[in-house]
This record gives C-alpha cells, structure tokens and sequence, in this order.
C-alpha cells in the first residue's frame, strides 16, 4: 500500500499509532509481561518468604536464600555451561531454560558461610522475554540466530517442543458478588485469596429473612451474628450501627437478631463454642482446643483476605474490626439487593474476570517446587547432621537439589498439569504445543484464553459475548461446539495488567483524605464513599470524584503503575482502586474539555519515529483503562463525535477484533457466524509459517509453494506482518453454476491454474528417533541395509523396504522413499548380550516422499539424536479443501481444462467457479464486496482496503471500475468455454483471496478389502492408521435390516467380521472343546455352529463372572 | 452436413497484428468452428517446454519440486517446430535425437552476494540437436535468448557458495496435457456485438442535444458511442469490437438522465435507445502469445490442426456412414 508522507487527519490517521504499539509491546506482550514480572519480582518475592531452612536435628543448623536472580539461557554440556538459542533447542529436543542463582548463607560448624551463585534449578525461558537471548535484537541478529523475526515469541521450548501457557480466566479474587444461589435466596459471596493463604469462598445467605455465612468448613450454615459475636462484636445495637442507620436494615436484621437470642448466644464464648460445634470433621487435622480452633478459623479461614493479625512489639494482636466493617459492608449490599435497591452483580460481567497468565502460574508452581526444594534440604540436613560421627563436614550446598525445580518446570509445562500441593490444586491442560500450521494459528495461540468453566455445563450465560468484553476480547473468534464462548481470544489492542505494589496507592489515598475506618462509627462509614484498595476497604472519603480525579491524575504523571485503575460505583457508593493482576485493560487517547490530547503534531511525531508510544503514555496522550474504569468514561468512537463530556477517543475501530478475525476483508458486511468460522479455519490455511520455515524439523509442515498478499488487505495485516507470511492466494473467480460438479459448496477449478502452481503446496515430514543407551550401558545403534546375496546386485523383495538406506543407516537427501520404506535403520540391543534386533523408523504414508534433510545431533542425555525430514509436493486435487476468508469452505469437484472454462470478454479465465448457492443462507456480503474492491484494486494497481468498519466504499470501488471499463457491480459477460456462446446472465466475477485448508484428500483416502483385526474380539480394526475396516454402524444396518436383505446383512455383520465356528454342548448348553464336552464328560452331542467371536468372549466374559448362559441347539430343516 | 471442410471458407479482416497479437474478425463461419479453433489454441498446438529434470546437485534453500515446476514454465523458443516430434509418436521408445532435445543449468555462485539464476542459464546442448530439413541445425533456446525485449525470468536464487546442476529434457507437448505446452496466455473468440439503435427512443434524446450528450458521454463504460456534429448518437464499426456486451445501453432509462434541466423536453414513459444482438457468423479472435509462436502462425497452426485432426475425420466418418446408409436403403 502506498504511504501517504504525513497525516492527513487526525480520524482517518490516528490508527497510525497502533504500528508504534506494536513496535513498542510486540503482538504478545501480555505473557511476556507477565514473564518478565515474574522473573524480576514475584521469583525473590516466593523465596523470600520462604527463605529459611532448618533442620531438627541440630538448632544451629540453618540455611539462609538472600538474594535471587535468572542467568542467561544456557545448555550444560559436558558440564560446560554454553549459551544456547531457542532454535538449537528445538532442533536438539532440548529445553530453553536458563538456570535461577541465589546467592546462600548456611552454617557449618556454627560458622556462617556464604556462597554466591548457586543454581537452584532451571527456568524454562520465555522466548522474547528480557531473560532470553532473543530480547532487543535486530532482525539481522535474529536471522544469524536462525530466529525469524516475525515470530511473536511468548512461548516455551520444553524438550523440543514449543508450548504455550494459555491464559486462564477465572472469577476474580477478594471482591463481593451479590447473587442468587440455586434455591433463589440472595447472597453475597467473596472469594478470598492471599499469596499466604489458601483459596476459600465464604458467602453471606439471606434465607428466610434471616442472615447465615456459608463456607465449606462448617456442616451447615451458621447465624450470621454468631460469627460476629464470635469476633468479639457482642452489642447487637453495634452491629446495626455498622450496617446502617436507615430502618431498612434495623429491618433486615431483626429476624436475625431473634434468632441469635433464641439460640441462646450472647456472649464471645458461646459463640465460638456454637462455631466448633458446626465444624466439618476433617481427617488429620491437628487436635486443638475447642476455643482456639474456632478463633482460628475466624482468623485466617473465614474472609481471610482481610488481615486481622498485626505484630506489635513481636507479638501477634488480633483485631477483628477491619473484617467486622467489611462483613457489615456486604450485609449493606446484601439487604438492599434483596430489597431491589441495588441490581445483582453480573458474573459474566468482564470486570469481575482475571486472567491468569504465565508469570502467575509459573509463579504458583515455583512456589510449590521451592517448598518441595526446602524440604528435600531440610531432610538431607537432618539425616547428615543426625548422624553421631560424621566422617565429612555437612555442606547443604551439595545437597540443594536443582533438578526438582528444573524438572518439575519441564514436566509441567510438558504435561500442562498444574500440581499445587499447598493450593491442594490440580489442573490440567494449563499449556497447549503452539500449532504452526501457519503464522496465524501460532499467533492465535498467544491470545487464547481458557476459561476454567466445566464444558459440560448447559448455560448460556458463561458462554455469551458479554458488552464488557468490548475492545478486550474478540467478539467472533471463539471455537464452535464444546468450548464455544469457554476459549476467547484477546482483542489486538488488550493488555492484561501485572502487579503493582498497592502501597503507594494506599498512601495516596490518605493523604488525599480518606479517613481510616478503625476510628469511624458505624453512621460515619454507611454514610460515606468507602473506598476499596485490590477489594480491602481502606477508609471512607466525602468526595469520591476528587479522589478519583487526583489518582487518576497521578497515574497519567507516572506516579502510580500505568495500569492501576480508578472509578465510583455510585449504586455502592465505593470508589474502586486496583492495582492487581490479571485485569484486561486497553489504550485510549484522551480527550480534555472537548478536544482529543493527541494532536496531529503529535501524530506526524509518532508516524516519522521521533515519539514512541513510551512518549505518548508520559505525557498523558494516551491511558490504559479497564473493564472497570471503562464504566465511568464516556468514550467517542470517533474523533467528530468527541463532545464536551467525552473523556476518551478509541485509537481505531478495528482494534475491537483480535488478530485473527482481523484477516477478515469486510467483516461488518458478514453474518456474524461467519467471521466466527473463518477465524477457525484461518488457523488450518496452508501458507508460509515463518522465515526459518526451511530450517524446522516440525512433525508435520505444510507449506504453499506460492502464497500471495490478499489483494484486499486490511489494517490489521499490516501491523501483523500477515504480507510477509501469507497463507492463501489471489484467484479469480467466477460465481456461477457449472457442470453440477459444484453442489454443496464444491468448487470447479481451473486445471491450468493448477498446472502453473494454483494451490500446489509442500507437505514435510519428521521422522526421529534417539539412539538411546539402555540400563545396561549398551545403545541402540544405526545400522546399514542387509547385504544382497552373494552373487546379487539387489537386494531380495522381501527385504526393498531398506533400499534407500545407505551404509550409516539413514537415507540419501533427495533419495525417494516408498510406503514402508526403512527411513532410519535403527537397531536395539536384544536380550542376548551382542546381539542387535532390528527397531527401523519406516515411511508411513501411502504416496512417496522424498528425502529433505537429515539432521545428526545430540540431545540433552547425551545420546545421538537422528531426525529425517520427508517432504511430499501435493498439487491440488479433487476433494481437497479451499475456503476464501468468510467462513465459506468448499472441496474441490472438479477440476476443468482451460479450454472449458468460461472467459470474459479480455480472455480471462477464472481460477476457480463458486456456485452462487454459496451467497443467499450464508449473506457474506464482505466477499461480494472483496471481489469488486479486488477488481477494483487490481485494475487501480494497489492492494484495497477492506478494514473493518471502514475501509474502501462500494461507491468509490464500482467508479473505480467503471473507470477501468468494467460493470459497476463487478458482472462481467462470460462466454462457455463449451459452446463459445455468451452466457445468458451476467456473472459476479473478481478475485477472492483463497486458502488452501489442511485437510487434503491424500491424508484421509483409505479404503480396504482385508487386513488386521483386532486381537481380542477378532473384529477389524478401527481407523485409517490401523488399515482399519469401514464400519456398518447402526444406522447402515437399519437400512439393510428395512430393506429385508438378511444374507447381505449376515455377511456384513458376521461372515466379513468375526465369524468362528464355537463347539457346543447340546446336553449342557455350554461351550465344549472339540468333540468333548468337559461339563458332561461326553464327546456326544457336541455341534460345531457359527456366530460371531465377540458373541462367544461374551459367552466367556459372562462365565468369568459366575454367570451362565446355556445355548440351546434345536434343528431346523 | 454444414461441417464440410470445404464450406468453410471465412473472410478474415485483421484488425491488429504484431509477433506477439493478432486480432481479427472472421466472418462466414458458425460459432461452433469458431470455438473449435480457440480450443484447438488452448488444447492441440504443440510446443516445446521443459519436460523432465533431472537435479545432479541442489543446494539452493528450495526444493527440486519447486524448481523444477518452475523452469516447465519457462517458454522455449525454437525455429522450426515441426523438427521435434512429440515422443509418444516418435519410433524411438524413451527419447532421440528427433523427439527430445537435453539442455542443463549448471551454475554457482561464486560472488559474495546472493545470485539470481535464471532461464539465461539454461544451456541447450547443441550436439544434441536435430537437423532442420535445410541443412542447419535446429535453434531451439530460451525465449529470452532470442527476444532481447525480455526480461530474463527468474528461478531461483543462490546463496554465496551454492550451485545448482540440474539437466533439463526438453519435449514436445500440448497445452490439455499441461499448461506449459500452451502458446498463448489469451485466445477469446467472440461473436461480433450487433447494436441496433431503437429510433424512436434515440429520436427523444437527439432532439434535445444535453441528453444526447449525457448518453454518449455516460451510458458506455468503454465509452462507445460519439456524437456527431449535427446531434446525432452514433456507434463506428471499428468501436464496436471494444463493446464487452455489459448491456447498459439497453438497460438505459429516462431515469438516469439528468433532471432539472432548462428546456427539457418530455419524455416517454419506456425510453429504449438500443438493443444489443450478436452476430451469429461473424466473430471476434484475439489471441496473444507467450512469444514462442508468433501469433499469426498460431491461428494458422490451429486452423491446420482443426481440421486435420477432427474436420476431416469427421468428414471422412460421415460420409462412410452416408456411404453404408445408401447400401442400405439399396436393400
């Protein structure tokens, strides 16, 4: 596209910014975030609180982790540490992990010690991320690192493989959801969670006009008031206070307040002694005084986000007011949702969602392995030091064990199972293998985010697009079936918030005039705004809009973390500060006393490179706001419509979708589906993957000998560099009817198109195996082909399959490999000592390859690593698959000679003919549209833009056309190809960008008169991978079974399956060995008849479990 | 019977004609002769292109495939096509002298920057090349070696220090075989547009010269039709095979006339201006080639072809089957 020299104006330029950004943040730039968060805090944070290890057996003993850091990736070999680049990791199935140095201080014989550096385990590496070699290089570096620039990093190279740790969403923590449980009483519900304590989730019920906490550790629900009593609240008139002075809730309570009385509870004592009477018995819990252990679980179980314990003079006070205030707080907004004063909270509501991200479940996991690491050592300590005459000094540092850090990193990660003993958590499917099927499916990787929401659960609610979720999430690109709705993908814009330390913000709060609620009265706080710092209350404040516009203020200075947020919610009346992680936020311009901030000086700035983004966030152009925040601003679509209130402009539209539905030419003229299914199938199009793609050894690897630009591009391929790695290719098309060979969506392409390279692309694929070295030291061993016999030049038939193997076991690069053909001639040792038995890697696929790289390497066990890359060219045939970018796929039906074709007027032959079936049920008024605007283009000499919610106008295409002497609409006279005569109609004809899908005849093609069965049914086998048999399922055998052909059905069923012919007993009715019954000591009587083989296992099977099942045998003439 | 070769006796007007394009019109033939012609450009016309290679050595970043379909597309240029014989015909069974001619690219880098290889490096073999009846030996090159017009076609290109050997078999082929046989990137045959003016309505729009205007000047994407001096709305013959047949003269109504205009006279409710046929015996061919053949022999190798292998079997076909019919009838 050609570049205009400057901006023009500033609503058709400002989303010039948006290449700033990216140049800024990258297309990832949450995970990596949340890395490098990790790595520079949370990781000494984690050892920090733990730093301390003893031992029992000598007190003297201790270990002590001071300071904590992350070394520069590195591969240990021959116990050298080397530098290592993720793209030997992935060639050698190494890990890219970088080693974690603490600097320790133990005591040896009461002597302090310290040592610098020692590794306490390895990290996994984030690639991109600051900890990895690849951070801040120049394209040219990354290309001599045989990186391809355009690869958005943000993953793991874990044993070889790339593994992503999809972002998780969840409910978010500490924060008071009033709703309605399944009996339809209301409740107001808190899920506490501290870096300190375990998860749990007290709830305060509303049932029968009476007030009940709810939490798993108590066998039923308990009278509110009880549990305030309990903390030492024992005037009932207090409690009232607290709540409010208004009637109301003098109301609410007093059947609660009956009730307490009733039950005889008054005092502190007899509360707690009611709670430990309602608790859960549990199994190994630690026997503790009645009293204590209900004061306990007040403490740190029930609300134990909010801290009661405060160390004074080293001594542990508790003081129950702070959790007394707050527990009246969500009674306030229970009692006045239950009187219809304050709408319930919306769980789906995306402000009340945190997403998990790779730092904090890293940060989760190290957490659990440095506990594990801390106990290890503590033992080895205890069994070193208990030991009467040690023959050598105790030193820990041998002892410390990295490899239970490195290696539950790896198996994590690896696995996706998140095993946290502490956070008694197990989760899998945590990480996902990146899918390079092409750039777009690896990028989309990156923005997905999993919900923790069970699939099998029937509700809408979870699963709908939510307002909230508008310019954070992308509206269309959600998987179909089970997880529709449950996996989201990030919109290009949003960025998820890392944690800042909430002090200073608590500061500012006061010194701002928030009073502190310990000496408030109980009027004071229900009259004021009480303000919330990450879901803690931390004081009340008259003026809710100064205090907002102050934090805001400082925020836009740089005083406070760029993603710290601010707003009212006046049906609470609280002021909402957070400061924590996991929230989704994005950018928006800001707009003072009517007119945008950002000015077309400063727009041309950013365009020419003088500003970056860093600039625009100083000097306060631009903000994060998030879902919350988001409520209180009045935000202009565009810059005519900013008025005197509006306090913020979108940067573009289009930064709504998310990068794959960004691919999308007119997306706004589409069904809605359809976008949603083109963000599905833009992930399986065969193109180019990345720079480096000839130097990968993946699995499998398709790659499009010709792909193309889009000729209608949009904005967002642009900033995703979507023109450098494409997948698809321009071709003309004609929409109409042809030969019938193009019913139900097919598509009849055009033979000569295929023959000059239309759709023709390069399957590649890895074989591997490792030379592994067996328990008793001997190793598999590559080995030459057989020798032909004496006197033979070749090799016998039986033996063909290793004639592409050369002497060193591996075949020629570019030698052709048939179907079970021996790729790599690996031997195993046998059981016998010197003996060899042959283990080969065999050519699985049912075309022939050829043979395109050969790789000889080691892996991280020091074996010999071998990997043989095949590659298969696959023009395109029939039945394979192609779609254009609005969810409208099609296989192939035929494929015609150019002489059959139809031709327009200037001898243009389409490339492939759509029947025009395709438009009137899918309504895909964006391809219609990208067929003109590419006309258009086409013939204009320059790519169309067909960004969403703008892009060129249909007006201005058809004048463009015209101009270039075609139809307004994009019809042109097409004559057949058949006859020469003109077509009857005028056909709807321009160029569609194409995808060639995955999915390709070849692959699945299978069919099969005989072959295996299965060993214990005797049945044929299932699947085209098993040379399985075609199954005549039910619904096939109803169709012969109405049809009333017995013996085509008896032979399907039994005769070309499992026949057997069973001996029975006719005496006893049970099954006999041959001529013998054993039942009845007899060999009379005992007839041979046919049925299935599963039905005699069954026969067995039922016998095995003491029941009998007699046949009985009847002659029938 | 009126596919006799000998009725078929067409009057040619060429309109253009270069090496590399002729447009003619053709009249006195039915279409159906017409489109056997294009088709017989499109499916019989034998050419030459790289058929078969051979890679003795690649160490380009791409794979043999890939470059080998590449240089099957590379148009070969040869001076005397009937020299070659297409192998399937030829007595010899796996290639000779008379049905293949052998070249090869052998080429490496020996630079410090990246090279491109491209179809100058094709090397013919000239041993290997048959005699033209005349005594000389064959030309048979890349095009790009003859026309200096062109720009060279590129291949691949080569790392420093990479070399690519690749011997090429250069055959004799036809374009339904595969599209690298095929001579020419665009062959249409069209019947002649008719445009019969409605007088009536046309009448209306000459009588007031702004509408007359406005017609010609908006009516026509191609911009056909002209005003002459004295108002009238005329179509000359030779814009006439510009018209795509698009039909938005015939689609014109009064409505698209501007309103508002001082003097206006009225106007009918239907106001057709023209109609549009086409000829059902005069036709259209523009064929431009890929430069291997130059376009005037195209169209004459096609009409041989045609009728050697299918008019006058065909011929032959129906008169034995008139032959058999009257013995028949004799009965």
């Amino acid at each position: 596209m050609e570049e205009p020299k400057g901006p023009l104006s500033l609503e058709d330029d400002k989303w010039r910014l948006l290449p700033s950004f990216f140049r800024s943040f990258g297309l990832v730039k949450q995970h990596v975030d949340s890395y490098d968060h990790f790595v520079a805090h949370k990781l000494n944070k984690i050892v920090q609180a733990n730093k301390r290890v003893t031992c029992d057996a000598d007190s003297g003993f201790f270990l002590e982790f001071r300071h904590v850091w992350v070394g520069k990736p590195t591969v240990e070999e021959d116990l050298v540490q080397r530098p290592v680049t993720p793209f030997e990791c992935r060639l050698r199935d190494l890990t890219y992990s970088a080693p974690i140095f603490a600097q320790i201080v133990y005591t040896q014989n009461k002597i302090a010690q310290t040592k610098h550096s020692v590794c306490i385990g390895r990290l996994p590496v984030m690639l991109r991320s600051r900890a990895c070699c690849l951070h801040g290089k120049a394209p040219d570096d990354m290309a001599r690192l045989r990186e391809c620039p355009l690869d958005p990093g943000g993953y793991f190279v874990v044993r070889g493989a790339e593994k992503v740790i999809l972002m998780q969403e969840q409910m978010s923590m500490n924060r008071i959801i009033v709703d309605k449980d399944q009996k339809g009483c209301h409740m107001a519900t808190v899920v506490s969670s501290t870096d300190e304590r375990m998860s749990s989730r007290s709830s305060l019920v509303l049932r029968d006009n009476k007030f009940y906490l709810r939490h798993n550790t108590f066998i039923e629900d308990i009278p509110l008031f009880v549990v305030l009593k309990g903390m030492g609240i024992t005037s009932d008139q207090e409690i009232v206070s607290l709540v409010g002075s208004d009637p109301i809730y003098a109301d609410a309570l007093a059947a609660s307040l009956e009730e307490i009385t009733r039950l005889g509870i008054h005092s502190t004592m007899q509360a707690l002694i009611f709670l430990h009477s309602k608790f859960r018995p549990r199994m190994g819990q630690k026997r503790r005084s009645n009293l204590d252990q209900a004061r306990e679980c007040l403490i740190s179980v029930i609300f134990n986000h909010i801290e009661t314990r405060t160390i004074v003079d080293g001594t542990f006070t508790v003081d129950f007011r702070p959790k007394v205030v707050y527990i009246c707080t969500m009674l306030r907004r229970l009692v006045r949702a239950s009187l219809g004063k304050l709408a319930r909270d919306d769980k789906d509501y995306y402000g009340n969602k945190r997403l998990e991200l790779a730092g904090d479940l890293l940060g989760m996991l190290f957490e659990d392995l440095f506990h594990r690491l801390c106990v290890d050592l503590s033992k080895a300590a205890n069994a070193a030091l208990s030991k009467a005459n040690r023959a050598q000094q105790f030193d820990p540092s041998q002892s410390l064990r990295p490899d239970i850090v490195t290696q539950g990193f790896i198996h994590a990660i690896s696995s996706g199972n998140w095993v946290i003993k502490r956070l008694k958590t197990d989760r899998a499917g945590i990480t996902d293998t990146v899918l390079r099927l092409s750039y777009i499916s690896a990028l989309g990787m990156m923005t997905r985010i999993t919900s923790s929401f069970a699939k099998g659960m029937k509700v809408a609610g979870p699963r709908s697009l939510q307002a909230s979720q508008w310019g954070m999430l992308c509206p269309a690109d959600t998987p179909e079936g089970e997880s529709c709705g449950l996996v989201k993908n990030l919109a290009l814009l949003c960025a998820v918030s890392t944690y800042s330390d909430k002090t200073p913000v608590i500061k500012l709060c006061y010194s701002l005039g928030t009073e502190d609620i310990s000496t408030l009265s109980g009027d004071d706080i229900a009259m004021n705004y009480t303000v919330f710092v990450n879901g803690d209350i931390v004081g009340v404040h008259c003026h809710p809009q100064q205090l907002l516009r102050a934090v805001r203020l400082a925020r836009r200075k740089g005083h406070l973390d760029r993603h710290t947020s601010a707003f009212v919610n006046e049906q609470h009346r609280c002021v909402y500060i957070a400061t924590d992680q996991g929230r989704t936020c994005r950018p928006l311009i800001i707009c003072e006393n009517g007119a945008s901030r950002l000015t077309l000086k400063m727009l041309d700035d950013v365009v020419a490179g003088y500003k970056s983004w860093d600039d625009l966030m100083a000097n306060g152009v631009v903000e994060y706001l998030d879902v919350n925040e988001e409520n209180g601003a009045l935000v202009a679509m565009r810059s005519h419509q900013v008025g005197p209130k509006t306090t913020h402009l979108e940067i573009d539209p289009l930064t709504a979708l998310g990068c794959c539905a960004g691919l999308i030419p007119y997306p706004h003229h589409n069904q809605s589906p359809r976008n949603t299914y083109q963000c599905a199938m833009g992930k399986q199009a065969i193109g180019a993957i990345a720079y480096n793609q000839y130097e990968r050894f993946d699995t499998q690897l398709n790659l499009l000998v010709y792909p193309q630009k889009p000729l209608m591009h949009t904005k967002t391929i642009s900033l995703m560099a979507y023109n450098e790695v494409p997948a698809g290719q321009n071709s003309s098309v004609a929409v109409m009817s042809f030969s019938g060979y193009d019913i139900e969506d097919a598509i009849v392409m055009n033979k000569a198109s295929v023959d000059r390279g239309y759709g023709r692309c390069i399957v590649y694929k890895k074989s591997s195996a490792p030379m592994r070295t067996q328990l008793n030291g001997s190793q598999d061993r590559l080995s030459g082909p057989p020798k032909p016999e004496p006197g033979q030049t070749s090799l016998p038939p039986n033996q063909r399959q290793y004639q592409t193997v050369e002497a060193d076991g591996l075949p020629k690069v570019g030698a052709t490999v048939q179907t079970d053909d021996v790729l790599i001639n690996r031997q195993v040792p046998s059981a016998s000592a010197s003996a060899y038995s042959p283990s080969p890697i065999c050519w699985k696929a049912s075309v022939p390859g050829t043979v395109d790289k050969v790789l000889l390497t080691s892996n991280d066990k020091g074996e010999l690593l071998v990997k043989v890359n095949t590659r298969m060219l696959r023009i395109p045939e029939l039945g394979d698959k192609f779609s254009s970018r609005h969810g409208q796929k099609g296989v192939v039906g035929l494929i015609v000679k150019q002489s059959d074709m139809p031709f327009s007027q200037n001898g243009v032959c389409p490339d492939l003919i759509m029947n025009p079936h395709g438009f009137p049920s899918r309504m895909t008024v964006g391809k219609m549209l990208e067929c003109v605007g590419g006309k258009a283009g086409a013939f204009a000499g320059r790519q169309g833009d067909a960004t969403v919610f703008g892009g060129d106008t249909h007006t201005a295409i058809g004048e463009t056309l015209v101009k270039a002497g075609f139809n307004y609409t994009g019809k042109d006279l097409l004559y057949s190809g058949i006859t020469g005569e003109p077509t009857r109609a005028y056909i709807f004809f321009g160029p569609i960008y194409y995808q060639r899908l995955k999915h390709m005849v070849q692959d699945k093609l299978h069919s099969r008169a005989r072959g295996p069965r299965a060993t214990l049914t005797r049945q044929p086998t299932e699947g085209r991978s098993n040379k399985g048999g075609l199954r005549m399922g039910e619904m096939e055998r109803d169709c012969l079974l109405a049809y009333g052909t017995a013996c085509l059905m008896q032979e399907r069923l039994m005769l070309s399956s499992d026949v057997f012919i069973a001996q029975v007993c006719e005496g006893c009715g049970m099954l006999a060995s041959r001529n013998w019954c054993q039942t009845c000591k007899t060999s009379k009587g005992v007839m041979p008849i046919r049925l299935p083989y599963a039905a005699k296992l069954m026969l067995q099977e039922l016998q095995s479990m003491n029941v009998l099942a007699r046949i009985q045998l009847r002659n029938v003439t | 019977m009126d596919i006799l070769v000998e009725e078929v006796n067409p009057r040619i007007i060429i309109n253009s004609c270069s090496r590399n394009s002729i447009q003619f019109e053709i009249h006195g033939v039915d279409i159906s002769y017409v489109n056997g012609l294009r088709r017989a450009v499109l499916n019989e016309l034998q050419t030459l292109a790289i058929d078969e290679c051979v890679f003795n050595r690649n160490e380009s970043v791409l794979s043999d495939e890939f470059i080998a379909h590449r240089l099957g597309l590379v148009p070969i240029y040869t001076d005397d096509l009937d020299c070659v014989q297409e192998q399937r015909a030829c007595a010899c069974n796996r290639g000779c002298k008379k049905c293949t001619v052998t070249a090869e690219i052998d080429v490496t880098n020996d630079t410090d920057e990246p090279m491109m290889v491209t179809d100058k490096h094709i090397q013919v073999a000239k041993d290997m090349l048959p005699t033209r009846p005349n005594g000389d030996t064959l030309r048979c090159l890349p095009l790009v070696d003859v026309d200096s017009s062109l720009d060279a076609i590129p291949i691949i290109k080569l790392n420093p220090g990479a070399s690519l050997h690749v011997d090429l078999t250069i055959r004799k082929g036809r374009g339904k075989v595969h599209a690298k046989w095929c001579p020419v990137s665009k062959c249409v045959a069209k019947p002649v547009p008719i445009i019969v003016f409605d007088d009536a309505g046309l009448e209306y729009l000459e009588d007031f010269r702004p509408y007359a205007q406005h017609f010609v000047d908006t009516v026509c994407p191609k911009g056909l039709f002209e005003l002459t001096l004295d108002g009238r709305v005329t179509l000359p013959p030779e814009n006439l095979r510009d018209c795509v047949l698009c039909g938005e003269c015939e689609r014109f109504s009064k409505d698209e006339l501007p309103s508002g205009v001082h003097d206006a006279p009225a106007l009918p409710d239907t106001l057709n201006a023209c109609y549009i046929r086409t000829s059902r015996t005069a036709f259209l061919i523009d064929i431009e080639s890929i430069g291997t053949i130059p376009a005037p022999d195209i169209f004459k190798m096609a009409k041989s072809v045609l009728h050697r292998e299918y008019l006058v079997p065909v011929q032959a076909a129906i008169q034995q089957m008139t032959h058999d019919a009257e013995g028949f009838d004799g009965l």
